[in-house]
């Protein structure tokens, strides 16, 4: 955020009024910019936060699935195991398939973990621009402050003051 | 007293008898013993009943059961001073409140003591319900909402089976004199207004008599609980610093609650539009001009900001009749983006001054009076983020009586049905909280809408307001549907949402699919 230019000091005062009051547009708008994406931000973290909290609790279910399966497998393993030895299968193409089931539980485990991770990025950069944007508006807010208490402000309303309340007491209409 | 002090059981079921079909009584009594859960005790207050049978039935259980005990009063005192009887007799945890005909399932002790093992500070508890004849027979069952103080205050919706802690119940004092038939009713507003947590056990855990002259059978049955329920409430609110009149409601057994508007509140009206027109009852109308129309001449609130953010293809002549009705109170902001509703609205927001919100479509007309202190009030309390109308089509068939979100889909509630049905258990009658409600017509506080981050511009069409609604309830506020804030909304009933699949897939990745809806589980 800069300050005023220096070239305001030099202009006459009626252009001085003119260059302020731009100004004071220019600053206006780009506060509601500013509004505007800290608004859009929030909305994008809390969203960021639903879904993680979401994949937190599929991750949750998922763990506690695969652990069943973990149990439900090994019990096959062992019945499976007794089974074999009964009727003397191969007991390696049994080992095998056990092996990539559980690999493939672990494979969506890890999946989910990659985008908790992801999301969990994605919030810590929204809070760091969240502040940043909120730095930016206090000083915005700062600057038009201090450009209204200065005294080629208060110069200016003088000047502008009638005009402005001659508009305002035009455009009043009857109230229905 | 008559029966053995035995140690101290975790429930006390307090039943209050004043002379009862023996039948009723002993099948009342026998669905006690038969529970699966034994850990309690029954206190049987007889208020001087009339037949010695109905005293002689009751030593005969007391005699075969050590953990039934009977409290004969010497004078007929009314149920609330027989029920009191039972609240100072009582030694367990949690008082179990049981009527003198009424049955408690099997599992009603075991689910209710499930609920009490895993919630620490577990102060209220309710269930389902239905009702069983004088053969057995079961109807009516009443799946209910999840814990909704706005409904509890239209209607006494938890009634059975209700289990409350016990040091509460005498804190609040037990049941109050001049409320009786609705003493139920007075009792659970003042323990939830102290209790710690509340917990809905959704599943019918007590069958409710429905014999003659009861009030299961026929809610007119006794009028004098009507009005008690009615003296209730009002003490309730005026407890609660709420500033409002209790009247009766439409049907017996309900109430209608009618706020004032803090006079220095500004509501901020933000109504997105295009300047359509259209054929409205065979007239030709500019939506956006009769919406502003009506909404200001059906309101007499002072404080109100009209805030139209408008497309570039609206009409000159359009902005010139809005200065005209609402002259120094508009704020006209161009919007020259492709369409996104939440980036319009979004914008009215940042361009209000209002401490309330009230988000409007411009094919609205208000129709009933005081439709906006109506719906802005229940946002003076804190707890209240968000409020919604009830919105009529054209032919007065229901547009929207708030959202409900179960069984995988987003949809309105009673969508289409008649403007007059009165729904399962009053739900169009009373305010009630509600899951969601239409962005359409919705009233929120300035800080809550900003708390969480406005409408999101990435749904800049549909289920805008169903995140809207997932946002403010997940942020801890209630979301309240008003009965009596009426509006038409001219949307055409044939139009059906052109839903793209990433819409629903970036709802459903931030909220999940839903089941059942917790304020109208019936739907």
């Amino acid at each position: 955020v800069s300050s005023l230019p220096s070239s305001v000091s030099q202009r006459q005062p009626e252009s001085e009024v003119i260059a302020l009051a731009h100004e004071r547009d220019h600053l206006a708008a780009e506060v509601l910019e500013l509004r505007h994406r800290l608004l859009t931000s929030r909305d994008h973290a809390i969203g960021c936060e639903a879904e993680t909290g979401r994949a937190r609790a599929d991750l949750g279910r998922i763990q506690v699935e695969l652990s069943v399966t973990r149990n439900a497998v090994e019990e096959a393993a062992i019945e499976f195991d007794l089974y074999r030895q009964a009727t003397a299968l191969d007991k390696h193409e049994h080992n095998l398939a056990v092996a990539e089931m559980i690999r493939h539980h672990e494979r969506i485990v890890a999946d989910r973990i990659q985008h908790i991770n992801q999301l969990a990025g994605e919030i810590g950069q929204l809070r760091e621009e969240n502040i940043r944007v909120n730095a930016l508006a206090e000083a915005f807010g700062r600057d038009a402050a201090a450009m209204r208490s200065s005294r080629t402000w208060r110069i200016g309303s003088m000047i502008t003051g009638p005009a402005a309340r001659f508009r305002s007491a035009k455009l009043k209409r009857p109230r229905t | 007293v008559i029966g053995p002090a035995r140690p101290t059981p975790r429930y006390s079921i307090v039943t209050p008898v004043y002379e009862p079909p023996l039948y009723a009584l002993r099948a009342a009594i026998e669905s006690v013993v038969d529970q699966d859960n034994q850990d309690w005790e029954l206190i049987l207050v007889d208020d001087r009943s009339p037949s010695d049978s109905v005293r002689a039935t009751l030593h005969s259980a007391a005699a075969e059961d050590d953990r039934i005990r009977v409290i004969e009063r010497k004078t007929n005192g009314g149920i609330v001073a027989a029920s009191n009887d039972g609240v100072t007799a009582a030694r367990g945890e949690f008082i179990v409140l049981l009527d003198h005909d009424d049955l408690l399932v099997p599992k009603a002790l075991s689910t209710v003591d499930g609920v009490v093992e895993s919630t620490a500070d577990v102060d209220y508890i309710y269930s389902d319900e239905d009702k069983v004849d004088a053969h057995g027979n079961l109807s009516g069952a009443f799946r209910k909402p999840d814990w909704s103080p706005e409904r509890l205050r239209h209607q006494m919706y938890t009634s059975h089976l209700s289990v409350l802690r016990t040091d509460l119940v005498r804190e609040v004092g037990g049941f109050h004199t001049g409320f009786d038939g609705s003493q139920d009713h007075d009792l659970v507003l003042r323990v939830t207004e102290r209790a710690r947590t509340i917990v809905h056990i959704p599943e019918i855990l007590y069958h409710w008599r429905a014999v003659a002259g009861s009030a299961a059978a026929t809610l007119d049955a006794k009028p004098y609980a009507w009005e008690a329920g009615q003296r209730a409430v009002q003490s309730h609110l005026d407890r609660a610093g709420v500033d409002a009149k209790v009247f009766l409601g439409r049907h017996p057994g309900i109430y209608r609650i009618k706020r004032r508007l803090r006079e220095d509140w500004r509501v901020s009206i933000v109504i997105p539009t295009r300047g359509g027109s259209g054929m409205i009852w065979g007239e030709h109308r500019c939506f956006v001009v009769e919406a502003v129309r009506s909404a200001l001449s059906k309101s007499s609130h002072r404080d109100v900001e009209i805030v139209v953010v408008y497309d570039s293809v609206t009409p000159e002549a359009v902005l010139d009749d809005l200065r005209t009705i609402a002259g120094e109170r508009l704020v006209l902001l161009p919007y020259d983006e492709p369409f996104n509703f939440s980036a319009k609205c979004n914008l009215g927001f940042l361009a209000c001054t209002g401490d309330v919100l009230l988000l409007l479509n411009d094919d609205v007309e208000a129709l009933s009076d005081d439709w906006l202190e109506d719906l802005v009030a229940p946002l003076q309390e804190p707890a209240v983020g968000m409020t919604g109308a009830r919105l009529l089509f054209s032919d007065e068939t229901l547009q929207h009586a708030g959202h409900v979100y179960g069984r995988g889909i987003h949809t309105h509630a009673f969508y289409q049905d008649s403007g007059d049905t009165v729904g399962p258990f009053s739900d169009l009658l009373i305010n009630r909280e509600a899951s969601g409600v239409t962005a359409g017509c919705a009233a929120i506080r300035r800080e809550v809408f900003e708390q969480v981050g406005g409408l999101s511009e990435a749904l800049p069409v549909n289920f805008n307001d169903v995140d809207l609604s997932f946002k403010i309830a997940t942020a801890g506020y209630r979301i309240v549907w008003v009965a009596d804030s009426v509006l038409y909304h001219f949307e055409s009933k044939t139009r059906q949402p052109n839903v793209q699949p990433w819409e629903a897939k970036l709802l459903v990745g931030r909220w999940g699919v839903p089941t059942v809806d917790p304020y109208l589980p019936n739907l």
